[in-house]
């Protein structure tokens, strides 16, 4: 399995940025081509006029859906390794109902406020900007909402495993219901343009049942990966991200309760030394991963990266991550005695970084924090102010 | 990192330049970019006034030597803020040293103005000649230069040419930052400030005739920034360890997403679309266009003036 | 659509557009292994500008605190460039359809001001709706949707329904 190729480490971050660019420039296209640049269009939605919404975003979800699914059902794919959103019930419920108030008042949702104000309308730009203020709205006034935010947390949770059915079994009914529905959405458009005496939109029926052929051909592929071995997937042990030691440990010092950290080493190399409150897996008892909540993130410590989990904590339903460089890199970094270094010369991050190995060094192994790291010297302004020598040109 | 070492390395770590440098902020790479844009403007309008006409062309090229001053004086104005002893500044004018780039800016900068303040009298129309004559006493100078007219237009276009590609040299040449080790930063800053200066001219109206005009240069530019942009990509991927070092900063490493992103897809990839795409449906101009190119040149003189900062041989294993 | 001009090109059919934006989604989580995003960008631009104003402010909301955290920028981050992109893939799209242009797009009986208020009002309300949703149509409903992740479709339907109850109220503005 290599997809998705970025957690599989097919390329750094920075790589995946323009990715995300390009991406946009996709996505941006297809809805400014779907008509979802214009407030009318999208109004007309709700209005029963015109169902360009739910039938773009129909069968772009089935379309989708059941790639994945052929995806993962060919054993190509990882379902595990895709960024779901959580499931919050409250939150969503309340949420969307209120972006759906928002949406019909504005006339845009935030995606395609972005792409009629690309257009040139004004009513996006100013949409997109009250999305902004809004975002602040809640953000400054997080307390209120933070018992609601936070309620109904069922965590990564899909239909598939809800209805305990295979995913591509849903993805498949998911096209059925996607194209039932939009037999009767046409049904609705014709009822409500006879009523108007209007022409009702978008009566080709070529790229429409063309259009329905390719889901039904996507669903039954999806379908047809059930017949496949399913040995692949479940042969391949799970694969753990990596985390960097200075994040790990600091937020291991300030949120304990976040994480659950396993050293896998040999347990003489365990018990001798290893992080604080790190267990050794020798002592992590049958059953206790699964058990463990998956809000929490699983820390491998190994003597170096570990790249697959082991099978005893196989059963953890959440995240895994495994600390980068391992014991060795931990111990290098903040045992060993720190160098000072002058800090009026590093950019802001290199500073923050260097602060807080600094703080994290004093804590870990009660020496002195190093002396050049005094808060009151760094200046909180862009570097570019501090102390200038002279410049060009 | 050993305390046997530190005195060896505490010789070599020179606060404001390792391990990162950290003298030239947003002051200078605004200040590249105005050197740029009014580097493109001067050559742009010289060009397209090279031939007297019988009718006076749109306002803004009528003004666009004097509109390029102002913005020099602007871009000077940053750099003057960038000084830590400002009143030294005449110091550079004690001196001409051929081998210093900044040197050589500091000269070009100064013979710029009367070059280019002559030129923008030139340009005017009759209607802004005649106001302007009514206030100044600049009859005899007006007289003197329309017989100068092809030596002063000549002038105005070498200073732009000289200014366009000493803004990359003044990088360029400090080889002891890795990401500036490229001879290609002069001519890639200069032909980066032909496009910023035709997309500014785009921005105001313009005959038809000098629009179609600027829109082919400014597609030509474009077209050869990205070529020599890859020639130096490929130059340092296929140079020694520091080449390589500053070949991952942009591919994969930590500038590659605002490298990509805002320079050459922002910047570049995407007006190149929007203008033929204009010229092939003969659309009219919106100014989304030009004001992408504007935002992507100031993007690559930001980026590989951070990137070059950030970049330096202590970085080699 | 009573704008539209003759050298306009028309919208693509939607079942069509639909498969199209599916494959992007598909890509983008074949590639990336996440789905797209509309809100994420605007959250962070914003806390962004206001961590410039008010620092502080900012830096004690246990919201927005963690995001201002030393060692990381506001703006580093994947929503971001793909808001970039989604930007210029909509300039792409408009301009070559012959569909760029400065206006107001508004229902036939809705005045300058009333547009320009209620596209704000709308903009505001969205903008909570999406922090307390943890995403808007296109990070929940769209993306989550097609992972077929249980709480999404939830949001899905709630965003239909919250508009289909107030849509009535805002007929005259719209019709």
């Amino acid at each position: 399995m290599m997809l998705p190729l970025y957690p599989n480490e097919f390329f750094g971050r920075s790589t995946g940025m323009v990715v995300g660019t390009l991406t946009g420039i996709g996505f941006g296209f297809a809805l400014e081509r779907s008509g979802f640049g214009r407030a009318p269009i999208l109004a007309a939605q709700f209005y029963g006029t015109n169902m360009r919404v739910f039938k773009v975003m129909f069968t772009a979800i089935a379309t989708a859906a059941t790639g994945l699914a052929i995806l993962a059902g060919l054993g190509w794919l990882d379902l595990g390794q895709l960024t779901i959103p959580e499931t919050y019930w409250w939150p969503q419920l309340t949420g969307g109902l209120l972006l759906g108030v928002g949406f019909i008042i504005a006339g845009y949702c935030p995606g395609t406020a972005c792409v009629a104000a690309a257009s040139g309308d004004i009513g996006g730009m100013l949409t997109y900007l009250g999305v902004m203020l809004g975002s602040l709205v809640f953000g400054f006034t997080y307390p209120v909402f933070a018992d609601l935010y936070l309620s109904g947390k069922a965590g990564v949770l899909r239909l598939d495993t809800l209805f305990g059915l295979p995913y591509s079994v849903v993805a498949a009914a998911v096209v059925a219901l996607a194209v039932g529905c939009f037999f009767g959405a046409e049904a609705i458009e014709r009822w409500f343009s006879k009523r108007n005496q209007q022409v009702a939109p978008d009566a080709l029926m070529r790229p429409r049942n063309r259009s329905f052929a390719v889901l039904a051909v996507l669903a039954l592929a999806a379908l047809a990966t059930l017949a496949l071995p399913q040995t692949v997937q479940s042969a391949v042990a799970r694969k753990a991200g990596t985390i960097k030691v200075l994040p790990l440990v600091d937020t291991a010092l300030r949120q304990p309760e976040k994480l659950w950290l396993v050293d896998v080493r040999e347990q003489k190399l365990c018990k001798d030394r290893t992080l604080p409150a790190a267990v050794c897996l020798s002592d992590v008892t049958k059953g206790a991963a699964a058990a463990m909540p998956s809000h929490q993130q699983l820390v491998l410590i190994g003597g170096d990266t570990i790249k697959e989990v082991p099978t005893q904590l196989a059963e953890f339903a959440g995240e895994v991550v495994s600390v980068q460089g391992g014991y060795p890199a931990y111990a290098a970094e903040l045992l060993a005695d720190l160098p000072a270094e002058a800090t009026q010369s590093m950019s802001p991050a290199r500073l923050a970084e260097y602060r807080l190995r600094g703080a994290l060094h004093a804590r870990l192994t009660g020496a002195q924090a190093p002396v050049a790291a005094p808060a009151a010297v760094v200046p909180t302004a862009a570097p570019a102010s501090a102390a200038k020598k002279g410049g060009g040109c | 990192m050993l305390p046997t070492l530190l005195e060896h390395t505490s010789t070599r770590v020179n606060a404001e330049i390792d391990p990162v440098l950290h003298i030239w902020g947003w002051e200078i790479a605004v200040y590249l970019f105005l050197g740029g844009l009014v580097a493109g403007l001067l050559i742009l309008s010289s060009l397209l006034l090279w031939r007297p006409r019988d009718t006076a062309p749109a306002r803004i090229l009528q003004l666009a030597p004097l509109v390029a001053l102002v913005l020099l004086s602007l871009g000077m104005g940053t750099l003057f803020l960038d000084l830590a002893y400002k009143l030294h500044v005449f110091r550079f004018y004690l001196a001409f040293r051929p081998t210093s780039p900044m040197s050589w800016g500091a000269w070009i900068l100064v013979l710029i103005y009367p070059v280019a303040a002559l030129s923008g009298l030139l340009a005017l129309g009759p209607e802004l000649q005649g106001k302007l004559l009514k206030k100044l006493p600049l009859v005899g100078v007006l007289a003197w230069a329309q017989r100068q007219r092809q030596v002063l237009l000549g002038a105005t276009l070498a200073g732009g040419v000289g200014l366009g590609i000493y803004t990359g040299l003044l990088l360029g040449t400090l080889t002891a930052r890795i990401q500036w080790n490229t001879a290609v930063l002069g001519p890639l800053f200069l032909t980066s400030g032909l496009s910023s200066g035709a997309a500014f001219l785009l921005l105001f109206k313009l005959d038809e005739a000098d629009r179609h005009r600027l829109v082919r240069w400014d597609m030509l530019a474009l077209a050869v920034e990205g070529v020599l942009i890859a020639s130096m990509v490929l130059g340092f991927a296929n140079a020694g360890a520091a080449g390589q070092l500053a070949a991952d900063a942009l591919l994969g490493g930590a500038w590659t997403a605002s490298f990509w992103s805002l320079v050459v897809v922002m910047g570049i990839a995407v007006p190149l679309v929007l203008e033929s795409i204009e010229i092939k449906k003969h659309l009219p101009l919106v100014a989304v266009t030009p004001a992408l190119v504007l935002l992507g040149g100031l993007a690559l003189r930001a980026v590989l003036l951070a990137a070059g900062q950030d970049s330096g041989f202590r970085l080699l294993p | 659509m009573s704008d539209k001009t003759h050298n306009e090109a028309p919208f693509w059919n939607p079942y069509l557009a639909g498969i199209f934006l599916g494959l992007v989604l598909l890509g983008s989580f074949v590639v990336m292994g996440n789905g797209l995003g509309g809100s994420g960008a605007a959250n962070r631009v914003a806390i962004g500008a206001a961590h410039l104003v008010a620092p502080q402010a900012v830096e004690n909301s246990a919201y927005m605190g963690p995001m201002v955290a030393p060692g990381q920028h506001i703006l580093d981050d994947w929503l971001v460039w793909e808001v970039l992109g989604v930007f210029l893939g909509g300039a792409l799209a408009a301009y070559s359809a012959g569909r760029m242009k400065l206006v107001l797009l508004r229902g036939p009986r809705a005045t300058v001001l009333s547009r320009l208020a209620l596209a704000l009002i709308g903009g505001v309300i969205m903008g909570v709706a999406a922090r307390l949703g943890r995403g808007c149509t296109s990070g929940q409903a769209l993306t989550g949707g097609a992972a077929l992740a249980a709480g999404s479709w939830v949001f899905m339907f709630a965003v239909f329904g919250g508009g289909y109850l107030v849509a009535p109220l805002l007929r005259r503005y719209w019709k």
